[in-house]
């Protein structure tokens, strides 16, 4: 074994307890839109996202959004697929931060929705608060991503929280 | 590569679940038009979205208003008589208490801040879910487009304070 593989990576242990938290997040969130799709599309339609002819894109979207939440929160929390997720969690926070951009650039009053009635941290309308909530956990799941999935998996790939 | 490919499964599986419960669980986008009164009723058919004046002449018949903003704008002012029923007042399975006073089997018309303000419509829906579910009626449901603003702004009856469910008008 070379020394090089016994030094620590930097933020490599942080990948397990992070791996859990952004995984029961995402199981959570999803699992209460899902108790009232309905509050949901009118979540994604007061985005104001979807031309008027695609109602059905958004009445999908009002189920596939928590769905994939609550798969990709799944494999996450007992390391199946972690860095695929990660991936698909990461992608889905870049879509969520790129609305509530754009919700915030047109000046719209929306309520976010993101975790059915339980709003926490950010709370009211759409703000800046729910951007950056997003973008640390955009970091999260990127760090995920670049470090694996960390201790406590079913992935049988090398650790690499070490 | 394979990440890429585990991350296409199990996005195309999200898609695939939700594309069967959109089947078992249907949900609305927009409200449904109001269903005409009938030519006994000697009363125009009324589309969804009504102007002030269409507003202000079921104001002058008797007709149900509803205001879905906020408490504070609501008690800043609303239309006279308006009932305050925001969105989350339909949260969960409950039946929102101002419905008992609400002639279901009326129109109602519904109003928020206009502009951009989806919360009317919202609410429609709403209206229309408990109405079929629950046999309440709502079935000749409109909304005021322009809003509170367009109503306060023509002069036309408002009030302050609470609603009339708590004592005040």
């Amino acid at each position: 074994m070379s020394s090089a593989s016994k030094t620590p990576r930097p933020l490599g242990w942080l990948t397990t307890p992070l791996r859990l938290i952004l995984g029961g997040l995402f199981i959570f969130a999803g699992v209460m839109k899902l108790r009232d799709p309905q509050s949901f599309a009118f979540s994604v339609m007061a985005f104001d996202l979807f031309p008027s002819h695609a109602d059905h894109a958004a009445k999908l979207a009002a189920f596939a959004v928590p769905w994939t939440e609550v798969l990709a929160g799944a494999l996450l929390v007992v390391g199946l697929w972690s860095r695929a997720a990660a991936l698909v969690i990461a992608l889905m926070l870049a879509a969520f931060i790129a609305g509530i951009a754009s919700v915030l650039y047109r000046g719209l009053n929306v309520t976010c929705g993101c975790f059915g009635k339980f709003e926490v941290p950010c709370t009211g309308p759409i703000g800046t608060c729910h951007l950056v909530r997003n973008s640390i956990m955009l970091v999260a799941a990127l760090l995920i991503l670049w470090k694996g999935p960390g201790a406590l998996t079913i992935d049988r790939e090398p650790a690499k929280h070490r | 590569m394979a990440i890429f490919y585990q991350a296409a499964v199990i996005i195309l599986a999200g898609i695939l679940i939700a594309g069967a419960d959109s089947l078992r669980r249907s949900v609305k986008t927009r409200p449904d038009a109001p269903v005409a009164p009938g030519a006994a009723a000697n009363a125009p058919a009324l589309e969804l979205d009504i102007t002030l004046a269409q507003a202000v002449d079921l104001f002058n018949q008797g007709a149900a208003f509803i205001d879905a903003r906020n408490k504070a704008e609501y008690e800043a002012g609303h239309v006279q008589g308006a009932f305050h029923l925001p969105l989350e007042a339909f949260s969960g399975n409950a039946v929102p208490e101002a419905l008992s006073a609400i002639d279901g089997n009326g129109p109602v018309v519904v109003y928020c801040a206009g502009g951009d303000c989806h919360a009317s419509h919202d609410v429609v829906i709403k209206l229309q879910q408990l109405g079929a579910n629950l046999g309440l009626g709502f079935r000749q449901c409109h909304v005021l487009k322009e809003g509170y603003p367009a109503w306060a702004a023509a002069g036309q009856p408002t009030a302050t304070g609470p609603g009339p469910l708590e004592g005040g008008q």
